[in-house]
């Protein structure tokens, strides 16, 4: 016996790209299956998506093709996670492979994850960044994010002289 | 001058510049809610004595990450201050304006440097970490100041060996404070914080003695509000003269983790105002209520002592129980509310033996909470039907989605079984667990049909004025759009009384966005 047709869902970025995708495959994201359960009625148009660019989309599809079927974070672990807000930030190999990508599109999509809500890219996003961050001095995490210092000559100072208690000693 | 003027006015325009144009950088992007979560996770995996420098370095990279770190006073708090300097620069940066903070160290000298720079603190919370005991023989962290801290009203200390009339002279207008896991010497602190108006003892190395209870007390005439938690002596058998002490100002008093001959003996010395609330949490189930009952029977009759409202909650069993104004001088007032948990499969029995105890025929108000199952009619009708006066009904913590839908099956026999019930004076908070109580581990689903604003609005006249404090603990929003239509259709009935006073907080869970809290505060305005 054939397998049942998977129902494929439209989805339309703020690019004009649409992508046609599985209905398991987005519902990966809360947002999206909160959507669609909101629509009793088979629906032609496709759903927009309007903080989400093509190709951001297309590697958040990317992930959750790779991850679909997978049980989604079910409230008691993101709860037991939460109770001491301490995490690890290991990441497995698929998803660190995944996330290898220019800044730029890294923090693209962090911001997509949170948009549709799909906790577990979010994760894999922030955790990547913290990695970066770790053991960093502060110009070293400016030059690695291109963030300017923008802190006064007098803030300048002051963290300075901040510094030398917190960095010598 | 002028010149300078104009040249500082240039440079200052010049970072507004950089700091628009900074704010366009994909890193700068993202919301303040994600940058925590990012700092949370690069703190959390820094190596030991590393976390503070962490967050400290985080906090220096730009305007930004400086004000979302700072102001997020959670990343600071479990922090190591291992390294000295850095506690030093943090004081200085970012408490002046604060008028409380909270650290942790390991050891009391690392709080040295800190206290030294914040005479100004009108509340301070230590915790130490260390493990074993200075050889100097008491841990007073406050020593630094070498001079009274006249600011501080509230302080809290967590495992620290105390010499309380060292203390006392540090801090002399303290009003508020908290000991926990405390080295104490009672004989001390009888007498060290006449101005004490809120004291909380929990877990001292050593059991206080009832005459150290009372003692102390009775050198605390401001004492308000007494909370102890493992710290009355369950073997001290009526040592004392048999006398009772009176305490008229004393509002709150919470025993916890304490056995029931404890709680009996320390009862017994003591008489209350009947406006006092006393919260009792103690191991066991059946027998110590049985036996609390039968005593503050007795005690009603004899009149010695009063409570206007009693709860008893979480017992190590998984049945709670917590009744409300049970005794009362004023005859008039009846018992009416009673509020019963439990796994109904399992307990059934056991809250009928804890509902015989109330006076059932005058229970007016009933508040079951974790009632766990659906709970078929004949089962109802088995424990409930002798309620002839309920009027009001709560399910709280049920894993039932819907109070209509599932609790009891069919709904609506209950209120042919309760004539008195009002339609709109029950609720159906689906999984929403004991106010006050942290069920650790579990999510409380928000229903949409039951704004948060109504839940507050309906806790206060459910509980009066007994409510002091409502904790909503990992909750969830389902749809914020019908949340705020439902705040905007509010109107106050104003025929319903709403007492004053109480006020309530939200812990982990999701932030409502503005919008809610517009359509908060507008319908908070059409209470006054």
């Amino acid at each position: 016996m054939a397998a049942p047709a998977t129902q494929q869902i439209k989805i339309r970025c703020n690019d004009e790209k649409e992508f046609t995708v599985d209905r398991d495959v987005l519902e990966r994201s809360v947002l999206i299956k909160n959507m669609l359960e909101d629509v009793t009625e088979q629906q032609d148009a496709p759903i927009p998506l309007p903080n989400v660019s093509g190709p951001v989309m297309a590697k958040v599809l990317e992930y959750c093709t790779h991850h679909r079927g997978e049980p989604l974070p079910s409230a008691d672990t993101e709860q037991s996670q939460d109770e001491t807000r301490k995490r690890t930030t290991d990441i497995s190999e698929w998803d660190q492979k995944f996330i290898t990508v220019d800044q730029e599109m890294l923090f693209e999509i962090i911001l997509a994850a949170n948009y549709l809500d799909i906790k577990s890219l979010l994760d894999v996003g922030c955790k990547t960044v913290a990695n970066m961050i770790k053991g960093k001095t502060p110009e070293e995490i400016r030059k690695l994010f291109n963030i300017v210092n923008d802190f006064t000559p007098e803030e300048e100072a002051q963290i300075k002289k901040e510094n030398e208690w917190a960095e010598d000693r | 001058m002028s010149s300078l003027t104009s040249l500082r006015e240039e440079m200052e325009n010049d970072f507004l510049k950089i700091r628009v144009r900074s704010s366009q950088l994909a890193a700068h992007r993202l919301p303040p809610e994600l940058l925590i979560d990012i700092f949370f996770l690069a703190r959390d995996c820094a190596g030991e004595g590393e976390k503070g420098r962490t967050v400290w370095r985080i906090s220096q990279v730009s305007h930004y990450w400086h004000n979302v770190a700072l102001f997020e006073p959670s990343l600071w708090y479990s922090i190591d201050f291992s390294v000295r300097g850095w506690v030093e620069a943090f004081a200085l940066r970012s408490l002046p304006s604060r008028a409380s903070a909270s650290f942790s160290a390991k050891s009391v000298m690392d709080f040295r440097p800190i206290v030294e720079q914040l005479p100004h603190l009108g509340s301070i919370t230590l915790f130490c970490s260390a493990e074993d005991y200075e050889p100097d023989g008491y841990r007073n962290p406050l020593n630094p100041w070498n001079q009274a801290a006249t600011y501080l009203r509230t302080l809290s200390l967590t495992n620290f060996t105390i010499c309380e009339n060292f203390l006392a002279q540090d801090v002399p207008l303290l009003q508020h404070l908290t000991l926990k896991d405390c080295w104490l010497y009672f004989d001390d602190l009888c007498f060290a914080f006449p101005n004490l108006v809120s004291l909380l003892i929990d877990s001292p190395y050593e059991y206080a003695d009832l005459h150290h209870l009372i003692s102390m007390m009775q050198h605390m005439p401001r004492l308000e509000e007494l909370e102890l938690v493992s710290t009355v002596s369950n073997h001290d058998r009526l040592s004392l003269e048999n006398v009772f002490h009176p305490f008229p100002r004393l509002r709150v008093l919470r025993l916890s983790e304490v056995n029931v001959f404890g709680v009996l003996n320390f009862l017994d010395k003591a008489a209350f105002s009947p406006e006092t609330e006393a919260i009792i949490t103690m191991n066991g189930c059946t027998l110590p209520l049985t036996m609390l009952m039968d005593h503050l029977q007795a005690s009603h009759n004899n009149a010695p002592w009063l409570l206007e409202s009693l709860k008893i909650q979480l017992g190590y069993r998984r049945v709670s129980f917590n009744l409300t104004r049970y005794v009362s001088k004023n005859s008039d007032v009846i018992a009416s509310t009673a509020v019963a948990s439990s796994d109904w499969e399992t307990n059934l029995s056991e809250i009928g033996e804890i509902l015989s105890l109330c006076d059932l025929e005058r229970l007016t108000c009933l508040d079951l909470a974790s009632s766990g199952f659906p709970v078929p009619l004949e089962i109802w009708t088995a424990q409930f039907s002798s309620l002839p006066c309920l009027q009001s009904l709560a399910v709280r913590g049920s894993y039932a989605e819907s109070f209509l839908k599932h609790f009891v099956q069919p709904i609506d026999q209950v209120f042919e079984i309760h004539r008195l019930l009002e339609q709109d004076k029950y609720t159906s908070w689906g999984q929403l667990f004991p106010f006050g109580l942290r069920r650790r581990g579990q999510v409380v689903q928000w229903p949409v049909s039951f704004p948060m604003f109504l839940l507050m609005l309906d806790v206060r006249m459910f509980v009066g004025r007994g409510l002091e404090e409502l904790s909503i603990i990992d909750y969830e929003l389902e749809n914020e759009d019908k949340e705020i239509e439902s705040l905007k259709s509010f109107q106050l009935n104003t025929r319903q009384n709403v007492p004053s006073g109480g006020c309530w907080k939200l812990e982990r869970g999701p932030k409502y966005s503005s919008q809610v809290n517009t359509a908060y505060m507008e319908a908070s305005s059409k209470l006054s």
